[in-house]
């Protein structure tokens, strides 16, 4: 999960102005003994449950089948995050949460609903790209792997050859 | 078709991180795959519920 705090303010904040959030609880992306992979649907049903209380989640929380259908659809990346309008086209999608994006883009969709109601003239729909960096909190990382267990940070030293929480300085250390 | 149990990996180190697909999928401009979706609270929730209602913001995640 991307940080769950900037997001719960973002839903307050526009829930009001005609959006609705929902977190599509996914395949698990560092599976370890607390939190192993997905076997059955009523499995995945509960593991979306605890995410819930785990991190306070007030936005809806919405259960992808065990296939991950939807997740397929969209792309497949564990925090990938997406605005879809009003006539259900996809403006905006990123392959991390990033609340300060995501904040410019609903202010957008505001002003889009601000100019369609005083009937400004739209000459076109343009679209831009862009990078982001994403920054590197040890301790949140140290968190989230901690809490599905040895396993997962095991499972990622093997993959990587440092651990998930590693500075820079550490990863080129060994 | 892939199966499911490859889409479950069991270790993190089975996951294939090169997905070539994100940008290729939902793109910018285009109309969104559908889902239908079993709700956590109970009830199911269809995208199409909110085609001329509201905005949709979708956030896709894990506990771990």
């Amino acid at each position: 999960m991307g940080e769950v705090p900037p997001l719960t303010e973002l839903y307050q904040k526009y829930r009001v102005q005609g959006f609705e959030f929902f977190i599509i609880y996914a395949r698990e992306a560092h599976p370890g003994e607390n939190f192993p992979h997905h076997t059955s649907p009523e499995q995945k049903i509960s593991h979306a449950k605890k995410l819930r209380e785990l991190d306070n989640v007030e936005i809806p929380v919405l259960v992808d089948d065990i296939e991950g259908s939807t997740h397929k659809a969209y792309g497949a990346l564990p925090n990938m995050v997406y605005l879809i309008d009003r006539d259900g086209i996809v403006v905006y999608k990123s392959d991390w949460t990033d609340a300060h994006e995501l904040e410019d883009m609903c202010k957008s969709l505001v002003r889009l609903d601000d100019m369609k109601k005083r009937h400004v003239p739209i000459i076109r729909k343009g679209v831009s790209e862009r990078l982001h960096w994403i920054p590197m909190d040890p301790h949140h990382r140290e968190r989230i792997y901690r809490r599905s267990g040895e396993k997962a940070i095991r499972d990622y030293f093997n993959a990587r050859g440092h651990l998930p929480y590693a500075t820079d300085a550490e990863k080129t250390k060994s | 078709m892939e199966k499911a149990d490859h889409y479950n990996y069991e270790s993190f180190g089975q996951c294939d991180l090169a997905v070539p697909d994100f940008r290729a999928v939902a793109t910018i401009g285009s109309s969104t795959p559908q889902f239908t979706l079993n709700s956590v609270d109970g009830g199911k929730i269809s995208l199409s519920d909110f085609v001329g209602k509201k905005h949709v913001l979708l956030e896709f995640g894990s506990i771990t």
